[in-house]
């Protein structure tokens, strides 16, 4: 990651750009569509909040948004590739360099230390001093003395901690995360928003957050609002290029 | 980059429970190929040292004359080491008592393998490493009696052979290659060579028999052995080990298929460990793989990563199974050394080329065949799975994967035992196993359901268990296959090894006979059976005996006949008569005695023929052999064709006639007998009372032998033992495999607030349950397979074992349940909250 491009004056620049976005999924022999013509643009250094009830389709605009998935039809330009004319190992190299992710179960290998998780993206990347960085972020998150527990000896709030600390250890430009909060009390979840918009802003980071909290989700620049598959409701403050709709 | 991270990766992974298994049964396999192969090596060579005493070289060459300088000249040449011998039988006389012996006169390389054992005046044993000097004689300890000879005190005893005096000197207990002639045989003086000449017994015309012993390097012996052959007649005979000693070539035989056997047994269950601990460990990383695709791996880098990683275990556990097989190698070394003295002279570590290359190729194979395919379906993961669990839809059964893995496991055993026939046998039997696996499944899951379904008042554990087997009907149906197929192979092992062990032990109980007595007069025969009964000696039954030639086959002479170059034509037979069949004889084809034929038709007597020569003869029932006995002829009809079990140690013939065929013709008596070392004299009570009768003690032989079976037996508890260690593995790896769902079970039961004992019984039990199914279908199996291996591996009768089929299940199901209890009795009592905090 450049210095250029992280130059607040390019922050205007468009990184997510998705344009009328359907899923249809086969049930039992059945397709049922669980996105219908979604749109979205996002901002570089914006945050974005996914809001909707169980089941309206958000975390499947995420995955497809994230480049985890591709879409039934519609386009998705991440970093401003079309996703749809990558593979999947093309898609892979897309989300090493810019792509983070923080997940509702955490998702650490349970096989690793706190420190190896956090490690593990940096050495796949071959980074030089994947330990000591990772020490570093670690401790910025208070997990000082978590370093060699392993995820099952630790709480979920710690848990989610790592998974953020490995989220920004390659630095991306946006981080994408699927109710971070949803496995935690209200206090611990809390803590853990706070860190994300505090790395948020520290690495100056576009967010896209999938959420039904609202009150989390006002903390967002942004919100989009779906109920089956259909974005319904929008707000917060509409850049020139950002528009949401249907 | 990747290389490292990806072994960093490896050895951070090397925590979770299937990935330690993984490398255990890696290692394991690597370690049983490489152990058994070793020890195969070394005890081969250690066997075929020992064998080679028998016939005192490595091989040898007996003619009744003496052969061209020039031959011994080529072997000298090509580095081999030369001895000579000639066997005669004279008269022995001295103290004015005569006796007829049988003269070995020896050179003074003789014996170039083995060892002579004599004993002094203290009748303390001393060991020789060549024959009697010039001047000299030894005698066989029944002579000294007989000729009033002494060895002890001033005054030495003479003796004399022809015209020869020599100077007794020591008792001869043991030489290294002891005849096994039926008859003719006298007590045994050894003189030397250079002596005979001055004895004036050999003149033209004498019987006599050449003796020439050969040893070096192997590749020498080889190549002298093949410039040679064309150069004998017929009446010389050229011996290896194996024509040396039948019984002992065909124990060395059958040891070696057994332990190729159990090898490929253990390799087998190792490579299904493996299949388990890798399906296990790759369905664990389902996660990962999706965690590390949404950092940006590509599908080939993950599988690039697996790659690597198996590749690095497979070294690893090369290494280390080679050691470990080392050790292993060692071990039965060091257990077997009593008995096989040749293998303290080895050295301590042998890396036997070819026993790396084969663990590699075990190694490479099973990691590919069987570890890979599975891996390979890594690849599919998609990264969406960290958002939606889609891991069900992954690792469904493949045609292509199976295949895989079957093709690998074929080649694997051939690899192993090079035997294709073993190799069919064994996929034979799993076939056979798995239909019938799956009948008897389908059977029984009916029966569940139907039992399942009637109305119960209250839940029990053991319901809970069956419906818990219906729930996973498939699961039920692979892990109720692979227990199965494992206990099947234990059992078939274990079974193999009564068959062996015991067939040859029953053979050759201890007082399997180790004396013959041959030449018996008819008129002696009242008073011998008398002198038996009074030292209480068990004979095998008296035998007529009668020598004959064949002489016509069909009427045409058997040297136009017959082409190919039979023994048995050169020499007189042995020819009897019996009514009743002999206790090891079988019959292959006819009758024994059958009425339609006896007498009537062409008013021939019937002869029952040994199969194999009837092989070699080309004979068949009907058939008329016309036999030249003392001059006058008799012909005969061949009734039935029958096995014979030549290293049963009791008398046995190749042509047998039936009750007063032979009347009229002078005949002799042959009886077979036990004899303890410390009741030797009694030979000394015959050998005075009935002087025509010949002796010959062949206890040394039948020590020998039963020593070897010995050995082997020890092997192969060992090997049992290992195969049983694979077998746990294999066991362990799939209960282990179903640690985690269970866990997760118990904790959503102890939430519906089921008790601690209950989840423990329903556990059990289950596993009871499994075990008691497995373990019929195992015997079923196993039975199957023995009854198909004996008739065309270790060519024996097979018998039920009703033993068997009661415990085989019943501790299968008390093992697999204990076994569970012990590795699952953390799963009820475990928190459930910390499972639930887990499953985040």
């Amino acid at each position: 990651m450049s210095v250029v491009e992280r130059n607040p004056s390019n922050l205007t620049r468009e990184v997510l750009v998705a344009s009328d976005l359907t899923k249809a999924v086969a049930l039992r022999g059945q397709s049922l569509e669980v996105l219908r013509g979604i749109s979205v643009r996002v901002n570089a250094g914006e945050s974005l909040a996914i809001v909707g009830r169980s089941g309206s389709g958000k975390t499947s605009l995420l995955g497809i948004l994230a480049g985890l998935d591709l879409p039934s039809s519609g386009q998705v330009a991440l970093m401003g590739k079309n996703l749809n004319k990558l593979n999947e190992d093309q898609r892979a190299a897309l989300r090493a360099e810019h792509v983070g992710f923080v997940f509702q179960s955490f998702h650490l290998l349970p096989a690793m230390t706190a420190l190896e998780n956090v490690m593990l993206p940096m050495e796949l990347k071959g980074s030089k001093n994947a330990a000591h960085h990772a020490q570093e972020l670690l401790c910025t998150l208070g997990l000082e003395g978590r370093l060699q527990h392993f995820p099952a000896q630790l709480s979920g709030g710690e848990q989610q901690r790592v998974a953020l600390a490995r989220a920004f250890a390659c630095k991306p430009d946006i981080l994408f995360a699927d109710e971070p909060t949803g496995n935690l009390d209200q206090e611990t979840g809390q803590s853990i928003i706070d860190l994300v918009f505090e790395l948020n802003q520290q690495h100056q980071t576009t967010l896209i957050m999938v959420t039904h909290d609202e009150a989390l989700a006002k903390r967002c620049q942004r919100r989009i609002k779906i109920e089956q598959g259909k974005v319904v409701d929008e707000d917060g403050i509409v850049h020139r290029s950002a528009v949401v709709g249907v | 980059m990747m290389l490292i991270s990806s072994i960093r990766l490896l050895i951070r992974q090397s925590r979770a429970f299937s990935v330690r298994m993984l490398w255990v049964s890696l290692a394991l396999a690597a370690m049983t190929v490489s152990g058994i192969a070793t020890t195969a090596v070394q005890l081969k060579t250690a066997l075929g040292v020992s064998s080679t005493k028998f016939i005192a070289a490595d091989r040898q060459l007996s003619s009744p004359r003496d052969v061209p300088e020039e031959w011994l000249e080529t072997a000298r040449k090509s580095g081999l080491e030369v001895a000579r011998s000639i066997e005669f039988s004279s008269m022995l006389f001295g103290n004015e008592r005569f006796q007829l012996v049988s003269v070995k006169a020896v050179d003074e390389a003789y014996p170039l393998k083995g060892e002579l054992q004599v004993a002094g005046g203290s009748g303390e044993r001393l060991i020789r490493d060549s024959g009697p000097p010039p001047g000299s004689l030894w005698m066989q300890k029944r002579l000294f009696p007989l000729m009033g000879a002494t060895i002890s005190g001033a005054t030495e005893s003479t003796m004399n052979i022809g015209d020869r005096r020599l100077r007794v000197d020591f008792e001869l207990l043991q030489e290294p290659d002891v005849g096994f002639q039926m008859a003719g045989m006298a007590p045994r003086v050894m003189m030397n060579l250079q002596d005979v000449e001055s004895t004036g017994v050999i003149q033209p015309g004498s019987r006599l028999t050449w003796r020439y012993y050969f040893a070096g390097k192997p590749n020498v012996v080889a190549a002298f052995e093949e410039w040679l052959q064309p150069r004998l007649d017929s009446t010389q005979r050229w011996l290896g080990v194996k024509e040396g000693r039948p019984a002992i070539a065909s124990a060395l035989d059958k040891t070696e298929t057994y332990l190729l056997l159990g090898g490929s047994l253990a390799v087998f269950l190792a490579c299904a460990a493996i299949a388990m601990a890798a399906r296990q460990f790759a369905l664990d990383q389902v996660n990962q793989v999706a965690i590390l695709k949404t950092l940006g791996l590509t599908g080939g880098q993950v599988i690039s990563r697996y790659i690597i990683q198996l590749f690095t275990m497979g070294v690893v556990s090369l290494i280390l199974g080679l050691l470990l097989g080392q050790l292993l190698a060692f071990g039965a070394r060091q257990l077997l050394q009593t008995w096989v003295p040749e293998l303290s002279t080895m050295p301590a570590i042998i890396f036997d080329p070819g026993v790396v290359l084969l663990c590699a190729g075990t190694i490479t194979i099973s990691l590919f065949g069987f570890a890979l395919p599975q891996f390979m379906q890594l690849r599919r993961v998609a990264p969406m799975q960290v958002l939606r669990d889609q891991s069900a839809s992954l690792f469904a059964w493949s045609w292509s994967s199976s295949l895989v893995a079957v093709v690998s496991m074929l080649a694997l055993l051939f690899l192993y035992a090079k035997n294709l026939k073993l190799v069919a046998l064994l996929s034979i039997a799993l076939l056979l196993v798995s239909a019938a696996v799956f009948v008897v499944s389908l059977l029984v899951f009916s029966l569940l359901a139907w039992y399942l379904n009637r109305e119960a008042k209250e839940i029990g554990a053991l319901r809970f268990a069956l419906q818990a087997m219906m729930r996973k009907r498939w699961h039920s149906l692979v892990q109720l296959s692979v227990c199965s197929i494992t206990i099947m192979l234990f059992a078939l092992m274990l079974l193999a090894r009564g068959s062996l062990v015991g067939d040859w032990q029953r053979q050759l109980p201890d007082d399997a006979p180790n004396h013959f007595l041959i030449n018996i007069a008819p008129n002696d025969l009242a008073k011998l059976e008398g002198v038996l009964t009074r030292f209480e000696i068990k004979s095998a039954g008296l035998y007529p005996m009668v020598r004959g030639r064949l002489s016509h086959i069909n009427g045409e002479d058997v040297k136009v006949a017959v082409t190919k170059d039979v023994a048995a034509l050169n020499r007189e037979l042995n020819l009897t008569w019996a009514s009743g069949l002999p206790a090891d004889n079988a019959i292959v084809e006819g009758n024994w005695w059958p009425a339609e034929l006896a007498g009537g038709g062409s008013g021939l007597k019937l002869v029952s023929v040994e199969s194999r020569l009837a092989d070699n003869l080309g004979l068949g029932l009907g058939d008329r052999l016309r036999f030249s006995i003392g001059g006058r002829e008799l012909e005969a009809q061949v009734g039935s064709i029958r096995t014979v079990q030549w290293d049963s140690m009791r008398p046995n013939f190749y042509v047998m006639f039936e009750p007063g065929a032979l009347d009229g013709f002078p005949a002799t008596y042959i009886t077979s007998f036990y004899l303890g070392t410390d009741n030797k004299n009694v030979l000394n009570s015959i050998s005075e009372s009935f002087p025509t009768v010949s002796i010959l003690e062949l206890d040394q032989l039948v020590a020998k032998v039963r020593q070897i079976i010995e050995q082997v037996s020890l092997m192969v508890e060992g090997l049992i033992a290992l195969i049983f260690v694979a077998s746990l593995l294999v066991v362990g790896a799939l209960i282990g495999s179903q640690f985690a769902e269970r866990q997760r079970e118990a904790a959503l039961l102890r939430t519906m607030g089921a008790r601690r004992g209950f989840i423990m019984n329903a556990q059990w039990l289950e596993y009871a349950v499994l075990g008691l199914l497995a373990g019929a279908i195992a015997v079923f199996g196993a039975e199957v397979s023995m009854w198909q291996m004996q008739k065309t591996l270790f060519e024996a009768d097979f018998s039920p074992h009703f033993g068997l089929w009661l415990a085989v299940p019943f501790v299968s199901a008390l093992l697999l349940a204990a076994y569970s209890y012990v590795q699952m009795r953390r799963v009820p009592s475990t928190s459930p909250m910390l499972i639930l905090r887990s499953e985040n």
